[in-house]
């Protein structure tokens, strides 16, 4: 669903994102571990087609984002890690206007909006201005706009930052769901119990080279992720 | 405690007035000397026009005796100013500023906090009214006395007199603060109560010439009623005019008058700051979702955008409605203007240039594409992210923007075209040059954006009021206009008048589409990855 083949980002001598290749099948959870500016936020900004890769090629359901992004984003969702939303329209008017940007049908919207608002706990506030809203409820608004045209695949960076415990377990499930019903997502995390629990496959990321990843079992070899992700860390480690 | 706000709120204030590339990092070299002239160029305006006023009313005045009531109307003026370049940001700078929670949650007394603010206001009202009573004092030494008194206590008044703007910016700013968070649509409240204080504004000055022509003639009538009702007023006239004891009574009553403002201010600061004033939640209950095409819903966020945004309307909106107005003008003095064409017939021969140029150069203010771009800010990822052809983002912006600067400038157009009847041919010449103008501008707004967009703003209106492309667009517009206008001249002296404006047409709409080609080709490569 997702094949990342040597990505490369540059900012001025840094590189941010250095030859890093992934690949998501359908039905998978790929979690995304690294710690800050490790590079995770780059990778993923480029999966969605928001930044340009100085090297490498992305593919979504074997469509060249470089070539075709607007068929790539047809079938993908992405939540950043702090989604600004647009302050001047209401929770509903956000919703209705990605649902028109794809082109879902009315019942659809209608159905798809209620169910994951209901679920996430959103739905008394869909008619207050997004200007009014915490962040966790703007995050909460991100994710039901990322499900409301059914995604072949989601690509989240920190969905589970500023969420209430009910939401992050309606997530969680929602993630699961998606997944058996073949879609893919691809999320970064620091919630490492989480991502041992909920992962199906793990990539961690340190100074922009992906230095372990695959199948989360193969992956642990036994031990915690946290003890995985801390050894990989090396000699910054407390 | 206080060194360090004052220090935090000082670099807040420059960071205002200070360009910022995209990143949002402060604009180097040759764009920071280009904004320092521009700024310097309107410093000088400002000042011009304060020296020009004060030289009508100083001889008159100063001869009769009332140099005090010279003085209190240049103070007036001086005021007037400060307060319309303070209301506002007394309102978003002191009550609705973004940082009020975080630093009401330090130990920050409330007053202390309120009175650092209340100093970076100060300095703004300060600009604003030295820009007036500088040259009104220039004007007295030169053309009445030099007297080291009067020097002193003018000068010391250009000091004062900012606290009397600050006081009632303050509690205007407070006003409207809590009429504001009473009510469900905030920015129709700001908009509505901008307008009729520009409006009341726009009047006075259109009579300023009245104004100022009746205070110098009958100086002593004026000032007798000042003396009765507007008893300080007096008082900082005849302080400023030399008069220590007048000075002092003044600055007394300036300082008990802040002092009460201040206080009562300080006492309700954190409940003003942080509560959110009682609007009643709206439970939403599921209706029936509209569904519409992907255009339309890009067009439709370009208007939210637009009308959600008091500054935007103000700024953008302004010369379309002046343009309405001016329309109506024509049609109400359109009696004078056939009398004029009746004395002198040539006129008709050079109307629909100056029609078309004036529509042009008071339409020229309207130029929400220079800042669409810019407007998106944080949001941007939203529409990189989407599966939109940034081509149909850029129409967008594009249609909005024709469709606030053009509807109003074709009314104008057409008003004046009636009043003044030139020949058909002229008059349909003169619609397709205009027509030609705005579509360029637009497009022209929007590659510049395109090209310097800031998306790290903390407040619209450092893109609104002083993005550099709008800065640019307004400033370019206005010389595109005299441009051809200088052209026009030369060609007309060898051609005929519909050779003219045709010339004028086919160059905008060669330059209308030269700007829409970039746009939509390497305009969309541009956006795409801001």
């Amino acid at each position: 669903m997702l094949r990342i083949e040597g990505l490369t980002k540059i900012y001025g001598d840094k590189k941010a994102v250095n030859d890093l290749s992934l690949h998501i099948n359908p039905g998978e959870i790929y979690g995304f571990i690294g710690r800050n500016g490790a590079g995770k936020t780059t990778t993923i900004k480029a999966c969605c087609g928001i930044l340009r890769p100085d090297l490498g090629e992305i593919y979504v359901d074997g469509i060249s984002i470089k070539d075709n992004p607007i068929e790539c984003k047809k079938r993908m969702a992405y939540i950043p890690d702090n989604p600004d939303l647009y302050e001047y329209m209401t929770g509903i008017k956000y919703l209705n206007f990605v649902a028109d940007i794809f082109e879902v049908g009315r019942a659809e919207r209608e159905e798809l909006s209620a169910r994951y608002a209901d679920g996430l706990g959103l739905t008394d506030d869909l008619a207050q201005p997004i200007s009014s809203y915490s962040h966790g409820m703007r995050q909460k608004l991100a994710i039901i706009s990322a499900l409301i045209h059914s995604p072949k695949l989601i690509i989240m960076d920190e969905p589970f930052v500023g969420l209430d415990p009910k939401a992050s377990h309606v997530l969680k499930t929602l993630m699961r769901e998606i997944c058996d019903g073949g879609g893919s997502i691809f999320f970064s995390t620091h919630v490492l119990e989480v991502a041992e629990k909920l992962c199906d496959k793990v990539a961690i990321i340190k100074d922009g080279k992906l230095i372990i990843s695959g199948p989360m079992e193969q992956a642990l070899g036994g031990a915690s992720l946290e003890e995985v992700f801390l050894e990989s860390e090396g000699e910054d480690r407390l | 405690m206080i060194k360090a706000l004052l220090k935090k709120q000082l670099l807040e204030l420059l960071s205002h007035y200070i360009p910022k590339d995209k990143k949002g990092k402060p604009r180097r070299g040759i764009s920071l000397v280009l904004y320092a002239l521009l700024l310097a160029y309107v410093i000088f305006i400002l000042s011009f026009s304060g020296y020009f006023t004060a030289n009508i009313l100083c001889v008159p005045l100063s001869a009769s005796g009332l140099d005090w009531l010279y003085f209190a109307v240049v103070g007036i003026i001086a005021a007037i100013f400060g307060i319309m370049g303070t209301v506002f940001a007394s309102q978003s700078q002191i009550f609705d500023a973004k940082d009020n929670d975080t630093l009401l949650a330090m130990p920050i007394p409330p007053k202390k906090l309120l009175f650092v603010r209340a100093l970076s206001l100060y300095i703004q009202a300060f600009f604003f009214e030295a820009v007036i009573m500088i040259p009104g004092i220039v004007v007295y030494v030169l053309n009445v006395k030099l007297e080291v008194t009067s020097i002193i206590t003018s000068s010391m008044t250009v000091f004062l007199l900012p606290v009397f703007t600050l006081a009632l910016s303050l509690i205007l700013g407070w006003l409207v603060t809590l009429v504001g968070g009473k009510v469900r649509n905030k920015s129709a409240v700001v908009t509505v109560l901008s307008l009729m204080f520009f409006a009341v504004t726009f009047y006075l000055y259109s009579k300023i010439n009245v104004i100022l022509m009746t205070v110098a003639n009958n100086g002593e009538r004026i000032a007798g009623k000042i003396k009765n009702v507007l008893y300080p007023l007096y008082q900082m006239g005849k302080g400023a005019s030399g008069d220590i004891k007048s000075f002092f009574i003044f600055a007394l009553i300036i300082a008990i008058f802040f002092g009460a403002v201040y206080f009562i201010l300080s006492r309700s600061f954190i409940l003003l700051a942080t509560s959110s004033r009682g609007v009643k939640k709206k439970k939403y209950t599921a209706g029936k979702m509209k569904a519409r095409g992907a255009s339309s819903a890009l067009i439709n966020r370009e208007i939210k955008r637009f009308f959600s945004s008091p500054t935007c309307i103000l700024n953008f909106g302004i010369s379309s409605i002046m343009l309405i107005v001016a329309a109506v003008f024509m049609f109400v003095k359109a009696s004078s203007f056939e009398r004029l064409i009746e004395i002198s017939p040539e006129i008709a021969n050079i109307a629909p240039a100056v029609i078309a140029a004036a529509a042009c150069l008071i339409g020229s203010s309207c130029v929400y594409s220079a800042a669409s771009v810019s407007l998106e800010g944080k949001t941007m990822w939203i529409i990189e992210s989407l599966p939109v052809s940034m081509k149909s983002v850029i129409i967008s912006k594009l249609k909005l923007q024709i469709a606030l600067s053009l509807p109003a400038a074709l009314v104008f157009t057409t008003a004046a075209n009636v009043v003044m009847k030139p020949p058909l041919l002229y008059t349909t010449l003169t619609i397709v040059t205009v027509t030609a103008y705005f579509v360029f501008f637009g497009a022209c707004g929007l590659v510049l954006n395109i090209l310097a967009p800031n998306l790290n703003w903390s407040s619209e209106a450092a893109v609104v009021k002083r993005g550099m492309s709008v800065t640019v667009s307004i400033f370019g517009g206005w010389g595109i206009v005299v441009l051809l206008g200088v052209g026009y001249y030369f060609l007309s002296r060898i051609a005929p008048v519909w050779i003219c404006l045709s010339a004028c047409s086919i160059v905008l709409a060669l330059a209308a589409s030269a700007a829409i080609i970039w746009l939509m080709r390497r305009g969309v490569k541009r956006i795409a990855f801001i």
